[in-house]
C-alpha cells in the first residue's frame, strides 16, 4: 500500500457500543469536526492525529453490526470502504462480546484492505474472567490485534504505531472460506464479472462483489450492472449460478453467508478465549431485574423521566432568566449608546429589537439544550436508553412509532427544539423523521400562555377543562398524524426493532461533556443563523416602513395581516389575530405580547377584557386550536432543518401544520356556528 | 414453535429464520441463524418486546419479529437451571413467581 506524502487515511469501524467513539475521541481529541455523509442525514466525524512524520486522517464510520445494504448507516460505511479505499481500517471490537463483534470483522476482512483490530474494553473482559489469547486471535484473523481501554487511553499509542506499521506493508487478511459449493459459485461469478473490463478496473475486490452477488445484494447488483453495457447477460448468468448454489445448499445465499460468517466468528472465539461464557447472570442482568421488572420497571422509568424534565425545564429556567436579564441589560445599554451617538431610530431599533433580540432568541435555548443533552448522554452511554425503548415500545409501536420516540415526545411537552435534537437516539432514519414531524404537534410550554390568556378571558368557569382539552387534542392529533404520515410518507414501511441491550457502563464524564458541548455548539452554529435571520425579518415586517408604529396596520406585518384577514376570518379572528400569529412564527410566547400591543392595552387584565369583547368563546377556542397546530417556531424549524439535513421537511412541517391548523380551526368555528354554539 | 411462544428461562435452538429484507438481515446480524442457541429472558411489562440472550448479547425484538424465528426448546437457562444456583426466589416467593410467569 502506498502512503501518500506521510498522510495515512484511516477508517474507524465497529459495532455500536464497542467504544469506537471513545477510541475516535482519544485519537483525534479536539481536532474532530462534524459534517454529513453526502445524501444522507448521518453525521460524519473526521479528525486528525500527528505522529512522528505521519499525519493520520481518521474518519469515523457509523457504528454497524454488519455491512449489508439494508440501512443507511451500513451503506455509508460500506460505500466508504469500497470506494474511498482508506489506507487502513481500524476495527474496534468489544473484548467482552468478542464473538458477535467478529461478525463485522468477517465482512471487513473480505474488502481487501489492511486491518488493525483494536480489542477494546479489555478491562471489562478481564473483570468478567475472560482471557483472550491475543497472538492466536491475530493469527486467525490475519491482522494485528492491539488491546485497548479507550476510556482511560490505554493502548492508544500502540494502536497508532500498529496502524502506521500496517500502512507501510502490503498486509492484507485472508478472506473466509465458504465451503466447497459456495466457493465454486463465488469463483464462477468472479470470472463472469471480471470479464467486463470497466468493472475489473473499478474494483480490486472482485471476490467481495462476487460474494455479495451470491447473496443477491440489490445495491451491488445495480452498481455492477450500471457499469456494464453487457449487464443483462451478466445478470442472467449470475442468477443462474446463484440459483444452482442455493438449490444444492438448500439455503439462500444471504443466509449461507451469515451462517458461515458466524461460524468463522464462533470458531475463532472458542479458539482464543479460555473462559467461554456460561450463561451466568451478570451485573447487567441483576440491574435489569430491577429496571425492567414488570412491577417497578415503568414507575422507575417515569421517575427518571420526571427528573430529567424537571432538571431541564424547571432548573433550566434560572439560567434562562439570567440570559434574559443579561440581554435586557445589553440592549438597554446599547440603545442608550446608540441614541447618544445619534444613530437613526430605525437603525437603533434594528440593532436592538432585531439583531440583539435575535441573538438572545438563540442563546435562550442553550440552558435547556445543555442540561437535556447532559442527561440524554448519560442515559445513552450508560446503556439505559435501550431499556427505555424496550419498556415503551409496545405503546409507541401502536402509533407507528419506535420505543425510542418516547423520550423526545416527553421533552416536546417542554420545548420542541431540544426534543427534535434528541431524536438522534433513533437509529433508523424513517423512525427518526416520523418522530420529528410529529413533535410540533406536541403541546410545548411556549403555547401555554396563549391558552391561559384566552381561557381566563372567555372561559372563566371552565379554565382547567379547556386547557386539558388542548392537551388532549395535542395528543390525539399527534397520534393520528403519526399513523397518517406513516402511511402516506412511508407506505406503512416496517422497520426492524431488533435492538441490542448493551451491558451497563459507568459513562465516562469526559465523553459526556464532549458530547454535550458538541450538541450545544452545533445548535448555535447551525440553527443560530437561521433564528437570527428570521428574527430580523420579522422585526423588519413589524417596524417598516420607517415611521410606522410597531405591528400597526401600516407596518408590513399589518398589511400582511390585512391580506390574510379573509382567510383568518373563516375561523373567527381578524387582522390583528393574523399579525399575532405571524409573529408567533418567531416564538409562540410572542403571540400574547403582540395581541397586547395591538389591543393597545397596558396589562393582562385589560387585555383579557379587550379580547373578551372581540372574541366569543367559540372563536377563542378556534384561535387556540389554530395556535396549537400551526407552524412550529423558527427555532424548531431550524432544528428540523439541521436534524433532517434538508429544507424539504422543515418546509413540509410549516405547510402541513399550518394547513391542518386552518382546517381544524375552521371546522371548530364554522361547525360550532352551524350547531348554534356561536 | 416460534420464538414468541417460549416461556421465560427456556433454552432453545433455532431451526429456521423466516421473513425477508431488512428485518431478517438484522436478525442474522445478531447471530440468529439456524443452530444458534438462545435463552428467553423476559418480556416487557404489559406485553411488547421480548428480551433474549444470544451469543452473549442481550437482544430485544418485537413479537412480530420473534414470530419469524422457528425454535425447538432444549431445556432451561438463566435462573431456573443451567449453571445458576436455583435463583434468589425461595419458597412462597418462588411459587408465586412461577404462578405469575405461567399466567403470562
Amino acid at each position: 500500500m502506498t502512503v501518500d506524502k506521510g498522510k495515512i487515511r484511516i477508517a474507524l469501524a465497529g459495532n455500536p457500543n464497542s467504544g469506537k467513539t471513545s477510541i475516535f475521541n482519544e485519537l483525534t481529541g479536539m481536532s474532530q469536526y462534524v459534517g454529513n455523509w453526502p445524501g444522507v442525514t448521518i453525521e460524519k466525524f473526521v479528525g486528525h492525529r500527528k505522529t512522528g512524520e505521519y499525519e493520520l486522517e481518521i474518519t469515523d464510520l457509523p457504528g454497524t453490526y454488519s455491512l449489508s445494504p439494508y440501512s443507511p448507516d451500513e451503506r455509508v460505511a460500506r460505500d466508504f470502504l469500497l470506494f474511498e479505499r482508506p489506507d487502513v481500517v481500524c476495527v474496534v471490537v468489544d473484548a467482552s462480546n468478542l464473538e458477535r463483534n467478529l461478525y463485522l470483522v468477517a465482512q471487513i476482512v473480505e474488502l481487501d484492505l489492511p486491518i488493525v483490530v483494536a480489542l477494546n474494553m479489555i478491562d471489562i473482559a478481564k473483570g468478567r474472567g475472560i482471557t483472550i489469547n491475543i497472538d492466536k486471535l491475530s493469527a486467525l484473523v490475519g491482522a494485528p490485534v492491539v488491546p485497548t481501554v479507550a476510556r482511560s487511553g490505554v493502548g492508544i499509542e500502540e494502536l497508532i504505531s500498529s496502524i502506521v506499521d500496517v500502512s507501510k506493508k502490503d498486509y492484507c487478511p485472508v478472506p473466509l472460506n465458504y465451503g466447497k459449493v459456495a466457493e465454486r459459485a463465488i469463483t464462477e461469478i468472479e470470472n463472469t464479472i471480471s470479464a467486463a473490463p470497466p468493472l475489473a478496473m473499478k474494483c480490486h475486490i472482485s471476490r467481495y462483489l462476487a460474494a455479495s452477488l451470491v447473496a443477491n445484494d440489490a445495491e451491488i447488483t445495480s452498481m455492477i450492472l450500471s457499469a456494464d453495457p453487457d449487464a443483462e447477460n451478466i445478470r442472467k448468468s449470475v442468477g443462474k449460478i446463484r440459483l444452482k448454489m442455493e438449490t444444492r445448499l438448500g439455503l439462500d445465499g444471504e443466509s449461507m453467508l451469515a451462517n458461515m460468517r458466524h461460524g468463522w466468528a464462533s470458531g475463532i472465539y472458542h479458539e482464543v478465549v479460555d473462559h467461554p461464557r456460561h450463561d451466568e447472570p451478570t451485573t447487567t442482568d441483576h440491574i435489569d431485574d430491577v429496571l425492567l421488572n414488570r412491577f417497578v420497571g415503568i414507575p422507575i422509568f417515569a421517575g427518571i423521566m420526571f427528573l430529567i424534565f424537571w432538571a431541564t425545564f424547571t432548573l433550566g429556567a434560572y439560567p434562562m432568566d439570567w440570559i434574559d436579564s443579561l440581554f435586557g441589560v445589553i440592549s438597554a445599554s446599547l440603545e442608550n449608546l446608540m441614541v447618544s451617538a445619534g444613530f437613526s431610530e430605525t437603525l437603533i431599533s434594528m440593532v436592538v429589537d432585531g439583531a440583539i433580540a435575535g441573538v438572545g432568541g438563540v442563546l435562550i435555548f442553550l440552558p435547556n439544550i445543555i442540561i437535556l443533552f447532559f442527561f440524554v448522554s448519560i442515559l445513552e452511554d450508560s446503556g439505559y436508553m435501550a431499556r427505555a425503548a424496550f419498556l415503551m415500545d409496545k405503546v409507541m409501536h401502536k402509533f407507528g412509532l419506535h420505543g425510542k420516540s418516547f423520550i423526545p415526545i416527553i421533552i416536546g411537552f417542554g420545548c420542541t427544539v431540544p426534543a427534535v435534537m434528541s431524536t438522534r437516539t433513533l437509529e433508523n432514519r424513517e423512525d427518526r423523521l416520523l418522530t420529528i414531524l410529529i413533535l410540533p404537534f406536541v403541546l410545548c410550554s411556549a403555547r401555554v400562555p396563549v391558552f391561559v390568556l384566552f381561557t381566563s378571558a372567555l372561559f372563566e368557569s371552565n379554565q382547567g377543562l379547556v386547557l386539558f382539552s388542548m392537551y388532549f387534542l395535542s395528543i390525539a392529533i399527534s397520534i393520528i398524524a403519526a399513523k397518517a404520515l406513516k402511511i402516506i410518507l412511508f407506505k406503512g414501511l416496517s422497520t426492524p426493532f431488533v435492538m441490542e441491550l448493551p451491558p451497563y457502563h459507568v459513562p465516562a464524564l469526559k465523553g459526556i461533556l464532549l458530547h454535550t458541548w458538541e450538541r450545544a455548539y452545533a445548535f448555535v452554529k447551525k440553527a443560530g443563523t437561521l433564528i437570527l435571520v428570521g428574527s430580523i425579518v420579522i422585526w423588519a415586517l413589524g417596524s417598516l416602513p420607517p415611521g410606522a408604529e410597531y405591528a400597526s396596520a401600516e407596518s408590513f406585518a399589518g398589511r400582511i395581516g390585512a391580506f390574510f384577514e379573509p382567510i383568518v376570518r373563516v375561523f373567527g379572528t381578524d387582522w390583528k389575530g393574523a399579525v399575532s400569529l405571524i409573529f408567533g412564527f418567531v416564538a409562540k410566547e410572542i403571540v400574547v405580547a403582540t395581541l397586547a400591543v395591538l389591543a393597545s392595552s397596558g396589562n393582562d387584565a385589560n387585555l383579557a377584557n379587550a379580547l373578551g369583547s372581540i372574541y366569543t368563546p367559540l372563536s377563542a377556542y378556534a384561535f387556540m386550536v389554530f395556535t396549537l397546530v400551526y407552524t412550529p417556531c423558527i427555532a424548531t424549524i431550524a432544528a428540523i432543518k439541521k436534524e433532517t439535513g434538508s429544507w424539504k421537511w422543515a418546509l413540509f412541517s410549516i405547510a402541513f401544520n399550518t394547513g391542518l391548523a386552518w382546517i381544524l380551526a375552521t371546522i371548530v368555528y364554522r361547525g360550532g356556528r352551524l350547531i348554534g354554539l356561536g | 414453535m416460534t420464538l414468541d411462544e417460549l416461556q421465560i428461562h427456556d433454552h432453545a435452538e433455532i431451526a429456521a429464520v423466516k421473513g425477508e429484507g431488512a428485518i431478517r438481515s438484522r436478525l442474522m446480524d445478531f447471530g440468529l441463524v439456524p443452530g444458534t442457541r438462545v435463552c428467553m429472558l423476559r418480556r416487557a411489562p404489559g406485553g411488547g418486546p421480548f428480551e433474549i440472550r444470544v451469543r452473549g448479547t442481550l437482544v430485544s425484538l418485537r413479537p412480530a419479529e420473534a414470530k419469524m424465528i422457528e425454535v425447538e426448546q432444549i431445556g432451561f437457562c438463566g435462573r431456573r437451571g443451567g449453571h445458576g444456583k436455583g435463583g434468589r426466589h425461595r419458597g412462597f416467593w418462588r411459587r408465586f413467581c412461577k404462578w405469575f410467569d405461567d399466567k403470562k
